[in-house]
């Protein structure tokens, strides 16, 4: 049943209509799924991230109940790890930026290979040809600057401007050691300038805090002048909501980019649900798959 | 701001990633500059 849940979920994030999807209509999944359980989400960062999904999700579908527990990856991933393991699967659907799990999972045999609507058109560069996983998100690392200390003309444009004696003290970066996505970003520069740029920076003395949410708290305040890692989208919702902060995209030098994945957990599969499944979901990208009540090893998978 | 795609921009974290020992080195050698995890930023 989870997996209804999941599809429901990836319809209502792609604001997939109630339009007939093969042999099943979207609200006729949704009568068989609402009350017989929850969904269940684990997502990467703060839980109150997913705040508008669940607000949304539950609005489109009265009766589902969304649960999502926030965190890093991890944490999560021994937790989802262990469910498997035991073969009491608790999480349904899971996004974070940790790119080698999903990989992982596929190989596993663990995620439910899915292409919703629109799949196609996701840029091949961000998604799973298989569809096992799909990014929900694309994420860029770029620099930021406090508008209030630091005049925009003074503005690090590039990482070697990140080394001025202005800066000294003043920087801030989450730990490259903790979190995959800033690991990217000093993988990036050190790659371009070489591990003396490592030295270098760290002569600035520059702070370390766990989560990108205290670098961008950081810098709007003040307490910090500049970053090189900063989550774009975090930049300029302070921005929109009047911080003194503003992003600062680099001349030369590359800026991150990753598409924060999503998945779907396989649940136990029986003869009927599946199929409502390949029907109602996958139907879109396999409209001659299988027949109503069929079992669901004789569904058309996506990549057929 | 211009399309993500239309900057210059590394999109290779899968192939950081991918292998455990070499991205398990490569945090290993971040960490001999920033030292272990002290600073929580915390997360709810």
């Amino acid at each position: 049943m989870r997996a209804f849940f999941a599809a429901l979920l990836a319809a209502a994030l792609l604001g997939s209509s109630a339009l007939p999807l093969g042999a099943e209509t979207l609200d006729e999944i949704y009568a068989k799924a609402k009350g017989e359980g929850a969904l269940s989400i684990y997502g990467g960062g703060p839980a109150r991230l997913y705040e508008g999904w669940v607000k949304e999700y539950e609005a489109r579908f009265p009766g589902v109940k969304v649960t999502v527990t926030g965190g890093y990856a991890g944490g999560l991933v021994p937790a989802i790890d262990k469910q498997i393991a035991e073969g009491k699967l608790a999480v349904d659907f899971v996004t974070f930026q940790a790119v080698q799990e999903f990989i992982r999972w596929k190989r596993e045999g663990v995620l439910l290979p899915f292409k919703m609507e629109g799949f196609a058109a996701l840029d091949p560069r961000f998604r799973d040809a298989d569809g096992a996983y799909a990014p929900i998100n694309v994420f860029a690392i770029a620099p930021a600057f406090n508008t209030k200390l630091v005049a925009r003309e003074d503005a690090p444009r590039s990482a070697l401007d990140f080394l001025k004696p202005m800066f000294r003290g003043k920087l801030i970066t989450a730990y490259p050691n903790d979190d995959d996505a800033t690991l990217f970003a000093f993988h990036t520069i050190v790659r371009k300038y070489g591990w003396r740029y490592m030295d270098d920076y760290m002569a600035t003395e520059p702070k370390f805090i766990q989560g990108h949410l205290g670098v961008v708290r950081s810098v709007a305040s003040g307490e910090s002048l500049a970053t090189f890692d900063m989550m774009l989208h975090h930049t300029m919702v302070e921005k929109s909501e009047g911080k003194p902060i503003d992003v600062i995209f680099p001349e030369s030098d590359a800026i991150p980019i990753w598409g924060q994945l999503g998945a779907i957990f396989k649940t136990p599969l029986t003869p009927t649900r599946p199929s409502s499944i390949c029907n109602g979901t996958w139907g879109r990208s396999s409209r001659n798959g299988s027949a109503p009540g069929r079992p669901a090893t004789t569904c058309r998978r996506p990549s057929d | 701001m211009k399309p993500i795609l239309s900057y210059n921009v590394a999109n290779d974290l899968a192939e950081m990633v991918a292998d455990p020992t070499q991205l398990s080195a490569l945090r290993k050698r971040f960490q001999s500059y920033t030292g272990e995890v002290k600073n929580k930023g915390g997360i709810r």
